[in-house]
């Protein structure tokens, strides 16, 4: 097992280039964690759009009565005094709604003459913008009707004081929620960002790993001494497949060790196993189009190169860094020519997944056999190529 | 002289395919792969009208104040807000639901309005806070018909009469767009590549750096004359690469960087003598070999890009918020803040500050250089 063992060798002595990619991996995982997508409730629950609201009308029972009813409504963001700052929280999708109540607008509102306007800055046509206006629009025109029908003034604190109640009461009704979607629990949306970003992760680890490999095997020198020792091309061959699949198995397992950190004790989940498989099913292909890829890499320099260019190109158009219901249908079309966008494919349909018979779970399968097609596509590319370059150097 | 060994460095560094695979190409793929995926992203934030059914049996239709309530933003409604479907049983509406045709269906029957959906999101909330809207109402009336009957005839003039509550003021000199913040960080990366030249270049001219410097050192030349010059040709070569850059990304994927051209060539030249200078100084204070210079470049050039945001567009404004001072250490920061302000501002101070940070993070990058390098000779070659 010469062969079979010095591939671990190979593998032994770039072990800091191969930890960079996983460092990178664990990186964005751990923003993940930090950024909040596993907090997807299980059940119906209001979207509380971000604002920052600018009230220069303090003491206004209109104004503080609004501005009391957004807090409840929205996600209130802590008001900048300069606009350069408020600008930039709205760049930043920090703010997405900006609102500002005029000094006096209270006064004006309950006189009835409307001069006075609430100033918004958003991204012109958000939907945010939609919603914050119809909740303005709601608390606003409630407040109207009662006020005109009591005529009540300014100065007449207490009826002010009432109406902020009887709103408070009135705006408490809401519309009985029938949910039908999914029970998705937390755990199985923080296992789905994870599993889709670590398709990134084995690809450039599985071409970095084995095209490292091949170009130590695939030196002249080395391969004609190869040739005339007494070990048979179809051991070395078989001893060189075994070393690169022992590699793929370990990639996954090191992955699938981590993804206990993440996900937990839910690792049970069956939903879960089918994503564990679903990595065994691309890592598998990966090793094939790194197989692939080791034909053309002949410098160290150019292995980084292709692994980027490889890992990255197809993590952005499959769906990795931007979900792939947000991408565009030609971008779409194009990336259903990697395996990668089955991968994703396969794992966003199981973290939707609500019963697990051949009926629900048929697209599944069908995305990790289409992997398979794609591994087996490339392996043979990959040995017509690598027979052609031996008998042109032969 | 100098324009000779000028020529011969930008040939030199031309030819040296993986400094431009990472200069020049690795930048240009990865702003398409930003171009591919964030093409739809605005789209997807713009507003439009919300697809829901309406189941009509039960009680609907026996109350037609529901049904004006829902024609006032239906489609054909002077400000649409939802395309309403009307379906004739229920489990129609729920096929349509579970094929996504609509976001939700509303089913009014004898226990009050249901709303059934299928997801979270802002669509199904707008929908069921409109809905909410039409109970609140229907409470606001009966209150006041119950405690001020005196009011009661006038509450459907009160309730028909548009009030304009809100105006739209103008926020920048463009609109905001989070997704440029990709693109501009994008060329923050790319100007602090250059470090990859202006560390090959220092050890070019370093005799226990390579066989070129230890050459070079025998030749009856003066060495800063040779540094400089060969700093002049990969700061050239930088910028070209950054115009190149520029240009792919305002002409073939038509990110916007606002119309003023003349400070988008300053921001660049800025951003590229930062970067070449920064290359400089790591290639002069470290002197072990190439692995670990290159590996530290990389490193400090993706935190330093990933704090400009080229990983999530927010970081840029979270990581400034929580500790201000960023704002004043990271070169690209100042690269992408400097196409930020010139896009989004009317005013040009926040523009100079970067562009004046990076021309002073330059010249005290080559001081450090100067420093170190000048009289440096060797005992033994």
């Amino acid at each position: 097992m010469r062969v079979f063992k010095a591939c671990f060798r190979i593998i032994w002595k770039n072990l800091p280039t191969l930890a960079i990619y996983l460092a990178i991996f664990l990186f964005f995982a751990l923003i993940l964690s930090f950024s909040g997508a596993s907090n997807q409730p299980e059940h119906y629950a209001d979207k509380k759009s971000r604002i920052m609201i600018i009230n220069e009308d303090e003491g206004g029972e209109v104004a503080d009565g609004l501005v009391q009813f957004l807090s409840g409504e929205c996600q209130i963001v802590t008001p900048e005094k300069e606009k350069v700052a408020q600008l930039d929280s709205l760049f930043s999708e920090d703010a997405e709604y900006i609102l500002s109540i005029p000094s006096g607008f209270t006064d004006d509102f309950l006189s009835g003459k409307h001069s006075l306007t609430i100033g918004k800055m958003i991204v012109p046509n958000s939907t945010t913008g939609v919603q914050v206006d119809l909740l303005v629009q709601k608390y606003l025109d409630t407040f109207r009707l009662y006020a005109e029908t009591g005529r009540v003034t300014s100065d007449d604190t207490a009826a002010l004081e009432t109406i902020r109640k009887n709103i408070r009461e009135d705006l408490d009704h809401s519309t009985d929620i029938v949910w039908a979607g999914a029970a998705q629990t937390g755990s199985v949306q923080t296992a789905a960002y994870y599993f889709k970003y670590l398709s990134y992760t084995i690809l450039s680890v599985m071409i970095l790993g084995v095209s490292t490999i091949m170009r130590v095997f695939n030196k002249p020198d080395l391969r004609r001494r190869m040739l005339g020792s007494p070990l048979a091309a179809t051991r070395v061959n078989l001893e060189l497949f075994l070393g690169m699949l022992c590699y793929a198995v370990a990639v996954w397992a090191v992955m699938m060790a981590i993804s206990l950190v993440f996900v937990g004790p839910a690792v049970a989940d069956q939903r879960i196993v089918l994503m564990i498989l679903n990595a065994l099913v691309l890592t598998v292909t990966a090793l094939s189009l790194s197989f692939l890829c080791a034909q053309f890499i002949r410098g160290p320099g150019s292995q980084h190169s292709v692994a980027n260019v490889i890992a990255l190109g197809t993590s952005f158009v499959s769906g990795v860094f931007v979900p792939q219901s947000l991408l565009g249908d030609t971008v779409k079309n194009v990336a259903s020519f990697t395996p990668t966008y089955w991968y994703v494919t396969a794992v966003e349909d199981i973290s939707t997944l609500s019963s697990f018979g051949l009926q629900n779970t048929r697209d599944i399968y069908l995305a990790m056999l289409i992997q398979m097609a794609f591994a087996a596509a490339f392996l043979v590319v990959a040995l017509g190529l690598g027979r052609q370059k031996r008998r042109k150097s032969n | 002289m100098f324009f000779h060994l000028f020529i011969y460095r930008i040939k030199s560094s031309v030819r040296n395919v993986q400094l431009m695979f990472w200069t020049l190409a690795f930048p240009i793929l990865l702003a398409s792969f930003f171009g591919l995926a964030f093409s739809n992203l605005n789209k997807a934030d713009a507003f439009s009208e919300i697809p829901i059914g309406v189941v009509k049996t039960g009680t609907f239709g026996a109350d037609s104040t529901l049904q004006s309530h829902l024609d006032a933003v239906s489609s054909e409604s002077d400000d649409p807000l939802l395309t309403i479907t009307y379906y004739s049983t229920a489990e129609e509406a729920e096929t349509a639901l579970s094929d996504k045709q609509i976001k939700g269906f509303l089913v009014d029957d004898a226990d009050g309005l249901h709303l059934h959906l299928l997801s979270n999101g802002l669509d199904e909330t707008i929908t069921k806070q409109f809905l909410d809207w039409y109970l609140q109402v229907s409470a606001s009336v009966e209150r006041i018909v119950r405690t001020n009957p005196s009011g009661a005839p006038a509450i459907s003039g009160i309730l028909e009469k548009n009030v304009t509550y809100i105006t739209e003021q103008k926020t920048g000199a463009n609109a905001p767009n989070s997704t440029l913040t990709y693109y501009y960080a994008l060329i923050g990366m790319t100007c602090l590549y250059g470090a990859f030249m202006g560390l090959d270049q220092v050890s070019c001219v370093q005799a226990n750096q390579s066989p070129a410097g230890a050459r070079l050192n025998l030749a009856p030349v003066s060495k800063l004359k040779v540094f400089a010059c060969s700093l002049c040709a990969v700061t050239l070569i930088q910028y070209l690469t950054i115009l190149l850059l520029v240009a792919y990304l305002s002409f073939v994927l038509h990110v916007d960087f606002g119309n003023r051209i003349g400070f988008i060539l300053l921001a660049s030249f800025a951003g590229c003598c930062a970067g070449v200078s920064f290359g400089a100084v790591l290639g002069a204070v470290i002197k072990k070999g190439d692995g670990i210079k290159s590996g530290i470049l990389i490193g400090s050039t993706m935190t330093m890009s990933f704090f400009a945001g080229l990983m999530q567009a927010s970081i840029k404004y979270a990581a400034i918020k929580a500790a201000p001072f960023l704002a004043y250490i990271n070169p690209a920061e100042w690269i992408s803040d400097a196409f930020y302000a010139l896009y989004y501002f009317d005013t040009y101070d926040r523009f100079f500050q970067n562009v004046a940070l990076l021309f002073a993070f330059s010249f005290v990058m080559y001081l450090i250089v100067y420093a170190i390098m000048r009289r440096q000779q060797y005992a033994s070659l």
